[in-house]
């Protein structure tokens, strides 16, 4: 994938934060996030704000991420391998 | 409770997907429609689809639009006890803010006061004059059980404070501040008060006479009403706004030179209007008062009880707002958590609820970002239920269920 622009730099932060997690589901995702914005405010930045769970299925739409349902209960995320 | 056979007015009820029915716990954010607002509307677009207001087509269609939308701000005002010429016609009750903010006449140093619980919608206004005309915007903060802290404000109460802007029912878990002790503090200092009432009006009998707000906001269609706003303005208020949007209908007259505008309140209403809105809007508060404020608050008020309650029993469910369940009317916001962190994602925790129950409900910041920011839960907000006329006990219930079932399956 190509990335440049906003968004596409939000994505490159959020697929860095997944490949460290493994997987994970959002509450973990964005607790993440919490943390690392608090820690490296300049890096993490980009992700002031924004809905995590529409960025992420807007990556498992395009390919990018795995958004896998178990029978009940939230979605997991994984970086999708190619 | 309210009879069950109200809820077939309601034609988005009786929906199906996946052999379930509908369960609408979003109403803080846009309300159902019974089919006699529907109707109302429909009546216009066939019947007499052509433009009001002053000055414009005289024909036969355009006499029907005019009786008919002045009847409904008739009827609008009489709901809230205000006078036809006290309501104004806005987008929403975010315009009606606007209007307020822009059209009052603050200058550079002049103070706005809010409370630490505002809207996007009463916050962002303020700080975009802060920005542009170097007003001050000051927050009165929350007691620790995160009610409004009557004394705070007196304190930060002064000669230079001109507005006091606060929200009257909150939409992040129904809390109604003591307005009418704010109103009167805040008079007492030569502050004039703007409520924010978007989540008051349509849910308990409100009396501006008796409130004494010099200006107030709310939206129709949070109150079963078509996409609509209000702002109540005192007459006296209302005049010393300057106009807001100018165009057409705003003016009496106009020269190259200079226009001369008409008394409130259509100098603030330029342009066509949503004619269809308005005479759905008087549809709404007629439905709204044969089934009776008093009914409807009261009918609230148990099914917040009842489901506060059963939601308690959930170890993992953490309230988000003010810490009296009893302070609580008509909105419960909360967030599953587990020894301190989050368990599921609000967003999540929607979404399974929707998936599996047709149980809509609002996840996230709910527009009050500068809450949960100071909060430190901005990421992810909280889950919000909110309650109205057509909610039943079986419905919290079937929530109560569904979030046991996202805890368990959890582990």
């Amino acid at each position: 994938m190509k990335i440049v622009g906003e968004e596409d730099k939000k994505k490159r932060l959020l697929l860095e934060i997944l490949r460290s997690l493994g997987e994970a589901k959002l509450a973990r995702i964005q607790e993440e996030v919490e943390q690392r914005r608090l820690t490296q405010p300049e890096k993490y930045e980009a992700l002031t704000g924004c809905n995590l769970q529409d960025l992420l299925i807007e990556m498992a739409d395009e390919g990018l991420v795995e958004r896998i349902f178990p029978e009940w209960g939230a979605p997991v995320y994984r970086v999708r391998k190619k | 409770m309210l009879p069950e056979k109200l809820r077939r007015d309601f034609p988005a009820l009786a929906r199906v997907r996946n052999r379930r029915p509908p369960v609408y716990l979003d109403s803080a954010c846009m309300s159902l429609k019974p089919r006699q607002v529907i109707q109302a509307v429909r009546e216009y677009y066939e019947l007499f689809p052509a433009c009001g207001g002053r000055g414009r087509s005289q024909h036969w269609f355009a006499g029907e639009v005019k009786e008919a939308t002045e009847r409904a701000r008739e009827e609008v005002a009489r709901f809230i006890n205000a006078s036809p010429e006290e309501v104004v016609w806005t987008k929403n009750a975010t315009e009606a803010i606007n209007l307020v903010a822009r059209s009052l006449r603050l200058k550079r140093d002049d103070i706005v006061l809010t409370s630490d619980r505002e809207h996007n919608s009463n916050l962002v206004p303020w700080l975009e004059l802060e920005r542009r005309r170097g007003i001050r915007h000051e927050v009165v903060p929350a007691r620790e059980d995160e009610t409004f802290d009557i004394e705070k404000l007196k304190e930060m109460l002064s000669p230079e404070v001109k507005l006091v802007s606060v929200v009257h029912v909150s939409n992040l878990d129904g809390y109604a501040l003591p307005v009418r002790e704010i109103v009167e503090i805040a008079h007492d200092y030569g502050a004039k008060v703007l409520l924010d009432a978007a989540q008051s009006v349509p849910h308990r009998s409100v009396d501006v006479r008796e409130l004494e707000a010099d200006f107030l906001a709310f939206s129709v269609h949070k109150m079963l009403g078509p996409s609509l706003g209000v702002l109540y303005g005192r007459k006296e208020a209302l005049r010393e706004l300057s106009p807001f949007i100018a165009g057409g209908d705003t003016v009496s007259d106009s020269y190259y030179e200079r226009a001369i505008f008409l008394p409130p309140p259509h100098r603030f209403e330029a342009g066509l209007q949503d004619y269809a809105a308005q005479i759905g809007a008087a549809a709404a508060v007629g439905y709204l008062r044969r089934v009776g404020m008093r009914r409807i608050a009261k009918h609230e008020r148990r099914l917040t009880a009842h489901l506060s309650k059963k939601l308690s029993a959930i170890e993992e469910v953490r309230f988000v707002g003010v810490r009296d369940p009893r302070l609580r009317s008509g909105i419960v916001s909360f967030r599953l958590e587990r020894r301190g962190r989050s368990l599921v994602a609000p967003s999540d925790v929607a979404e399974l609820l929707d998936r599996h129950y047709n149980i809509m409900l609002r996840a996230g910041d709910h527009c009050m970002h500068s809450w949960f920011n100071a909060r430190g839960i901005g990421a992810s907000g909280s889950v919000r239920a909110s309650l109205y006329l057509y909610n039943t006990r079986e419905e919290c219930d079937l929530l109560v269920e569904g979030v046991e079932r996202i805890v368990e399956a959890e582990g």
